[in-house]
């Protein structure tokens, strides 16, 4: 499981000035960070390369292909199209199969042997002139059963005839039923694909605009190098040199995706775990709808809380206080981690129940604060605007965007975290991942929290506190990437795992400005063990 | 142009009508028609007049028409509610097909059942496993439900 986003390479200058809320040193700090140590380029070179394009450069990549395959192929560009739109754009498998029987190949994509366009011209006329009994006034297309003239008649390269205004409606209804890059021949039975420079010919400008966008569409759904940034009204396309599995992409847009599954980034999860809680959270959707749908009531006053920003500390109306996950009062709770689970009993269905909650509450809470984070990146935006206005120094106000963006990915990581505890065994290596858990928690809350209050930040405790969620986010990364999938943490490992997590503290603790704090607490883990 | 196609289908099908059936528009309604196949000679289905409903899109001849039994039928590829499972109904429609080329198809689907594709499965698997008594209930549902 590759967690690391890729740092996305913007192919064109519009795309790179679109990046402009999104390039925060992030990606890189934690592509770097979480491998830690000398082998870092080492292990950066095995990354997949991915490259952020627009409509425009799709057009190019795939002209580029063709090109490719007409040049090696020796063929012209439109046979080359043909070919590869019949074996659906995996240019490796066509090659193959080319080079093993070339004959085979351009049979099945509908070619026939290379000829001169005056050739196929007399060759549809001929046909015409046969379909029609003869003189050619008598020929009638027969799909509309009516007459039409030599120069309003149309063949692909299989021969077979139909008048232009047929192809134009046949064109037009597979277009609208989604398909443009596999329109075959009117003939029954004929699988000869239309060429797609006849649909420029027949169709109307708006209606060859639609053609050419599903094709495009198309293009990209084939290939497999290739996804469409699966955020809300985006329509950039990500290309990655390598298809590894459940890669971590990013697009300009500040989206980052799993390229496997196009889901949104879901580290530590792999596509499978998410799917299995996916499921599992539609299957209990009952209980689950409940908890979703309506927020909390107030222990004091009983009226419905409904959560309206990231942090988890509730104040009501009536002025009380409590925790959003375990209804705490005590304020000392508040920044201080709230994930241990219910305890191990005997195992029933009202516990089972109480044990599935406990993880899906918080996933869901802290999916919530997620949404209403990603709103904090405008706010931080308008609010650096101002600051800019009053100091004159940009530079001097991005913190704040940095800070917004580390809470974000704080949040997404925390996020997912309780669906892979929910799958671990309960043994002492849980246990020290729910200190980790807890630990980027109380940070992560504490981060919320600054950024959320009003007017001015307190620059300094953002930084630090930024500078502290950062680090329990590294941490928690690096514990995770040494695993597998939570069903595989058994007990048999849990002392190599004691001595990384103390190690990789003391390796960091003079960056960390409270790291001799914990080392003792890692020191603390290893001793209950 | 669909009104226009399927007038000269109607036509057509008037001046060389196929063997063993019939079809033509209910009432004024172009784009409804209903069709009559006579069982095949060599099926079970022998003797059945069966009913056909046509239903032509506004698109047709590019989009195709919808075909479905109204009288019951024991095959494979039928189910309960009369529709078909043919693939010329389907992803393998050509503009240039027509109607009576359907109706012959569906004539030939009645003495060459097509197991392997089933629409209901427990009658494919009665024609592969237990031929006559595939054809007994054929017959049954024939005589009941077709004469």
């Amino acid at each position: 499981m590759t967690s690391v986003p890729v740092p996305a390479r913007s192919a064109t200058s519009e795309s790179q000035l679109s990046m402009s809320h999104y390039t925060s040193d992030d990606y890189m700090d934690d592509g770097g960070d979480a491998f830690g140590g000398d082998d870092i380029d080492t292990v950066a070179a095995a990354e997949p390369e991915a490259v952020v394009l627009s409509g425009l450069d799709v057009a190019r990549e795939q002209e580029q292909q063709i090109s490719n395959i007409a040049s090696l192929f020796e063929c012209s560009k439109l046979d080359a199209s043909i070919m590869l739109r019949r074996f659906a754009w995996r240019t490796e498998r066509l090659i193959e199969r080319f080079f093993e029987d070339p004959a085979a190949v351009r049979s099945e994509a509908g070619l026939r042997e290379p000829e001169s366009p005056s050739k196929r011209h007399r060759r549809a006329d001929e046909q015409s002139s046969s379909d029609g009994a003869g003189a050619a006034e008598d020929w009638a297309c027969s799909v509309c059963f009516c007459p039409a003239p030599r120069d309003a008649r149309s063949a692909l390269r299989c021969g077979h005839v139909f008048c232009n205004d047929c192809w134009g409606n046949h064109l037009r209804v597979q277009v609208n039923e989604g398909n443009a890059d596999k329109v075959h021949c009117m003939a029954e039975g004929c699988s000869v694909l239309v060429e797609p420079h006849l649909a420029q010919v027949l169709l109307d400008a708006e209606a060859y605009a639609k053609f050419a966008r599903f094709a495009q569409k198309q293009f990209v759904d084939d290939n497999p190098y290739m996804k469409w940034c699966p955020a809300v009204g985006c329509e950039k396309v990500i290309k990655v040199s390598d298809i590894g599995s459940c890669s971590e992409t990013a697009c300009t847009c500040g989206m980052i995706f799993c390229f496997a599954c196009s889901r949104e980034a879901h580290f530590p999860l792999s596509c499978a775990t998410l799917t299995r809680w996916e499921d599992k959270e539609a299957s209990d959707s009952s209980t689950g709808q409940w908890f979703q749908a309506h927020a909390k009531r107030c222990r004091k006053c009983h009226s419905f809380i409904e959560k309206n920003g990231g942090c988890n500390w509730m104040r009501c109306r009536c002025g009380h206080e409590f925790c959003y996950f375990c209804f705490s009062t005590d304020h000392s709770h508040h920044n201080q981690p709230c994930n241990a689970p219910p305890p191990p009993e005997a195992s029933s269905a009202q516990t089972d129940l109480e044990y599935y909650m406990h993880y899906f509450d918080r996933w869901t809470g802290h999916r919530k604060s997620q949404e209403l984070e990603e709103q904090l990146r405008c706010d931080a935006e308008k609010k650096m605007e101002e600051m800019t206005g009053r100091f004159g120094m940009r530079v001097e106000v991005e913190y704040l965007r940095d800070a917004v963006e580390t809470l974000i990915l704080c949040r997404r990581l925390l996020k997912n975290t309780y669906p892979f505890a929910f799958y671990m065994p309960r043994t002492n290596q849980k246990f020290i991942f729910q200190e980790m858990q807890g630990r980027l928690e109380s940070s992560t809350e504490k981060l919320a929290g600054l950024l959320e209050a009003e007017g001015e930040p307190n620059r300094q405790a953002v930084i630090n506190t930024r500078a502290d969620a950062k680090k329990q986010l590294d941490n928690m990364r690096e514990l995770l990437e040494s695993k597998g999938e939570p069903d595989t943490w058994t007990d048999s490992c849990v002392q190599a795992v004691t001595l990384s997590v103390s190690q990789s503290v003391s390796s960091r603790s003079p960056r960390a400005h409270h790291g001799q704090a914990q080392a003792d607490e890692a020191s603390a883990i290893s001793s209950h063990i | 142009m669909a009104q226009k196609r399927i007038n000269k289908e109607l036509q057509d099908l008037g001046k060389d009508p196929p063997a063993n059936c019939s079809a033509g528009p209910v009432g004024d309604d172009l784009f409804h028609w209903q069709a009559t196949i006579m069982g095949p000679p060599d099926s079970p289905y022998q003797g059945g007049v069966f009913f056909l409903n046509i239903h032509f899109p506004p698109d047709y001849p590019f989009k195709p028409p919808k075909v479905q039994f109204t009288t019951k039928i024991y095959h494979p590829n039928v189910n309960s509610n009369g529709s078909i499972c043919l693939d010329i109904l389907n992803a393998q429609w050509s503009p240039a097909l027509t109607t009576s080329k359907v109706i012959l198809s569906i004539c030939s689907l009645l003495t060459d059942p097509n197991p392997d594709d089933p629409l209901v499965p427990e009658i494919a698997r009665t024609y592969k496993e237990d031929r006559p008594k595939y054809e007994a209930t054929a017959r049954e549902w024939t005589q009941k439900y077709a004469t």
